[in-house]
């Protein structure tokens, strides 16, 4: 009798954490997929076979069409550019594609506004689900708890709300509104039934370690090299979310992480409107002197740096219609971006 | 640390398990444990500025038991044989004064501690951090020295259980002011834990957590964009929308938090006092405020608006009165000035700032004057045939009541006080409605709220408003939930699971309790 009753709440307890299962996965795919674009970047990614460059860079950098740009250089180019993409998800981004691919040729397409400095857990998410893939149901839900047990019992996190909704699978989703749950679950459910899951064609030998933020390639040299500039740069006043001290880091991570890769690497400021700089406002001149720095940061380190505006013909080759704002070219004058592009590169590259 | 964290959960079942272990091997001493749980969290969250409640907690203790003792030695001493009546009153009466003594020195030291470290340091630009729950235990501690100088019970002989008393962990982040008398027991005794109460717990601490996150923080944004230092600007309309707003934003924040922290209490058989009792069903601002933060409201009228009545000069004063203007005059004045005073004492225990103090005498001011003209109201219900105990008359008194409660959230949001003037003379004289409904909609397009977070506060509010209705008609929703079928509890549970975690993705940030900040 007292038996029966221990294996009835059990069974209980049992059928409550599955149907609590059962429930976040349905939810799980009402949502929508956190980072969209990068999830189509790397769905992208994942099919392209043959990558020995890439361009990194936020969404200005979604101006160059890389299958033109491939034809043009005769380059296997790949474009990693998407919205909003900070430093540290345009190094996340280079590690990745020379953890698959030889890459030969690295472009970090840049605007002065860098989104953030550290990296942002929804693209971490993403990253790990890539990683995870194509590993057998049991390894990736060992690694999904591991990663989790990590994330949850770190010291930033441990005593907040987010540290119990880490758990959650849909943490790092969201829902515009609720017209597009439909949406979501038709496109959720269709990729099931074709057996398509995301990144399905990486081949995954990768080193976990590639994706720590500072692979251990940083010496004393880069180090004083870095503090010396550095300085310089935080000295500068600028607008707030530019590049400053903190960003510059990742940037000379970057280019310690190419030259240890042997990837030609260049940082490119993207062709934009002719009255760019008036949205600088007063730190307008201070914007243009940074330029200067950022030039000699990245040439010291051994690589290539150009600021379009530097070109005279820019806003001739690509005028002021061709922009639908500051920095952002319309999608029908994408191949002339491409086209100028490509041009500035192989010259800065030869 | 955020009752709704890995870290709580993992603190709160270390002390479950070992509060239970030492339960079944020694239960008279299972109470250390409890005890342990306050200290560890209290120098979790707060280092060695534990040292502040150490402080207050060994002031109470000896201070309630010299007091004790003198009062003993004094009735001993009325005892002697051979002493006439005057001589006894005199010793009696020399007895008290030295009794007074010591417990006014030992609550204002304690009082000053508070005001030292909330009060002064800040404004003279050194501010500490707060020891967690000092505003909270500070006045537990007065509370204990006052009823023992009372006689109301015997002194605690035990330092450390006096200590447990203010300490205990789920009262520190925000109350509620619980009282020795009514925790003791259950504080020092054996508990073992029962399923049900544990199931009674989990709800109470998931509809705490449903009111927190998926009502309080999704309203946020809202109030925060129509109640601020610019408000003076807008509408009417749209500033009483924000009001409107913070009534249910406070109440879900505060009540919700309160409900977290009993329930978490519940399971190491801790009874907690109640802190809330529906107070938007409120038929006058006074009953309201026997209805919201009842453990302040409590407090303040036994040990503020009491003893200031009892005064001789102010005895005399409402003597005088009721001789000259009648009695209602004589009581409706002390009552006033009384219920002023422990206003804005509750204004100032909100914070030093001005709109705080001039939130509390809006309070006061209202109650005093509604109590004074009380007799003018009976005579207008009269003349206009309005039966005063009438549905209509209930309902009107209810609205009433919330809205002048909803007009308090002015001052009690908006730093400067002229601008919380200027909401007031707008919701009264410049509407403007249209103009309210379309900043209303900029919030959604300037992303300040979703439609998605709107609807969850509006399904979680419902389910408040259902919860409360049924709490209202003598009902326990709670009870009545915990004694249905399994599946039922568990469409229940599930969808209140739902809200919450689903309001987390619609939020645009999660905030710290309102009143941890007091």
């Amino acid at each position: 009798m007292q038996l029966s009753k221990y294996v009835k709440r059990t069974l209980k307890a049992i059928l409550f954490v599955a149907v609590f299962f059962v429930m976040m996965f349905v939810l799980d795919a009402m949502f929508e997929m956190d980072e969209a674009s990068t999830e189509a970047m790397l769905t992208r990614y994942s099919n392209t076979e043959d990558i020995d460059m890439v361009f990194v860079g936020n969404s200005a950098g979604e101006m160059v069409d890389d299958e033109l740009y491939s034809k043009i250089t005769g380059d296997d180019a790949f474009n990693m550019c998407t919205p909003s993409q900070g430093l540290s998800v345009s190094f996340k981004n280079l590690q990745l594609a020379s953890s698959h691919h030889k890459i030969k040729k690295a472009v970090l397409l840049l605007t002065f506004d860098v989104a953030d400095t550290e990296s942002y857990d929804g693209i971490d998410h993403l990253y790990d689900r890539v990683v995870d893939s194509s590993s057998p149901f049991y390894v990736r839900i060992v690694n999904i708890i591991k990663r989790d047990v990590k994330r949850s019992f770190a010291r930033d996190m441990i005593g907040s709300e987010k540290s119990v909704n880490i758990w959650i699978p849909w943490e790092n989703e969201t829902m515009h509104g609720f017209d597009n749950v439909k949406k979501n679950l038709t496109k959720r459910f269709s990729r099931m039934m074709r057996g398509d899951r995301l990144g399905s064609g990486i081949a995954f030998d990768l080193n976990h370690e590639v994706y720590d933020r500072n692979p251990g390639r940083w010496t004393d040299e880069d180090a004083a090299m870095f503090e010396e500039d550095a300085a310089a740069i935080d000295e500068l006043p600028l607008p707030e979310g530019m590049l400053g001290a903190d960003k510059m880091e990742l940037l000379a991570d970057m280019c310690t992480f190419c030259r240890d890769n042997y990837i030609d690497f260049a940082v490119v400021v993207t062709p934009h409107r002719t009255d760019y700089y008036d949205r600088y406002d007063e730190y307008r001149a201070n914007v243009q002197t940074l330029s200067g720095y950022l030039d000699a940061f990245v040439s010291k380190r051994g690589f290539m740096y150009y600021n379009t505006e530097d070109d005279a013909k820019l806003h001739t080759t690509l005028p002021d219609a061709y922009f639908y704002d500051w920095e952002h070219v319309s999608d029908e004058y994408k191949p002339q971006a491409t086209e100028y592009l490509a041009g500035v590169i192989t010259d800065l590259m030869k | 640390m955020a009752f709704y964290s890995v870290a709580f959960f993992g603190f709160v079942l270390l002390f479950i398990i070992l509060h239970d272990l030492v339960g079944e091997i020694s239960p008279k001493n299972q109470w250390i444990v409890r005890l342990l749980a306050g200290l560890s969290f209290f120098v979790f969250l707060s280092g060695v500025r534990i040292v502040f409640v150490l402080v207050s907690a060994l002031s109470v203790w000896d201070g309630a038991r010299i007091i004790h003792k003198y009062d003993l030695k004094n009735k001993e001493m009325r005892k002697r044989e051979g002493l006439s009546k005057d001589e006894k009153k005199a010793i009696k009466e020399k007895g008290q004064r030295a009794k007074r003594t010591y417990l006014l020195s030992i609550a204002g030291f304690n009082l000053l501690l508070l005001i030292l470290v909330k009060y002064y340091l800040p404004v003279a630009n050194h501010p500490i951090a707060l020891p967690i729950g000092i505003s909270f235990y500070t006045l537990m501690a007065v509370s204990y020295i006052v009823d023992v100088y009372g006689s109301k019970y015997e002194p605690e002989g035990n330092f450390v259980k006096v200590l447990l008393y203010l300490c205990w962990f789920p009262q520190l982040i925000q109350g509620p002011i619980n009282r020795f008398d009514t925790v003791k027991d259950d504080l020092f005794s054996h508990h073992r834990l029962h399923a049900p109460d544990m199931r009674y717990a989990f709800y109470l601490f998931l509809f705490g957590a449903v009111k927190k996150y998926a009502i309080a923080d999704l309203l946020a944004p809202i109030v925060n964009a129509a109640l601020n230092n610019d408000s003076a600007a807008y509408p009417g309309s749209f500033a009483l929308f924000g009001a409107l707003m913070f009534a249910v934003q406070q109440y879900a924040d505060f009540s919700g938090g309160i409900d977290m922290s009993i329930a978490v209490s519940l399971l190491f058989g801790v009874k907690m006092n109640e802190n809330f009792r529906q107070p938007y069903f409120s038929t006058s601002l006074a009953q309201f405020w026997r209805r919201w933060h009842m453990t302040l409201g409590s407090w303040m009228r036994d040990y503020v608006f009491y003893p200031f009545v009892t005064l001789k000069p102010i005895a005399d004063l409402n003597k005088a009165v009721s001789k000259r203007f009648g009695n209602h005059a004589g009581r409706s004045l002390i009552g006033g000035i009384s219920n002023i005073l422990v206003f804005a004492l509750v204004g100032l225990w909100h914070g030093p700032e001005k709109h705080f103090l001039f939130w509390g005498l809006y309070n006061g001011i209202i109650i005093a004057a509604s109590d004074a003209l009380s007799p003018a109201f009976s005579k207008i219900n009269t003349l206009l045939h309005i039966d005063p105990d009438g549905k209509g008359m209930y309902v009107f008194r209810i609205v009433r009541t919330f809205l002048i409660i909803t007009f308090a959230g002015f001052f009690d949001v908006i730093g400067p006080v002229s601008v919380g003037i200027k909401c007031f003379i707008n919701t009264a004289f410049h509407f403007m409605p249209s103009v309210g409904a379309g900043m209303i909609a900029q919030l959604f397009a300037d992303g300040v709220t979703s439609v998605p977070a709107v609807v969850t506060a509006a399904v979680a509010t419902v389910i408040l408003i259902i919860n409360s209705v049924s709490k209202e008609r003598g009902r326990s929703p709670r009870e009545y939930v915990c004694a249905q079928k399994f599946y039922v509890r568990w469409i229940i549970c599930f969808s209140l699971i739902m809200i919450l975690l689903y309001s987390f993705t619609v939020s645009s940030g999660i905030r710290g309790f309102m009143y941890a900040a007091f």
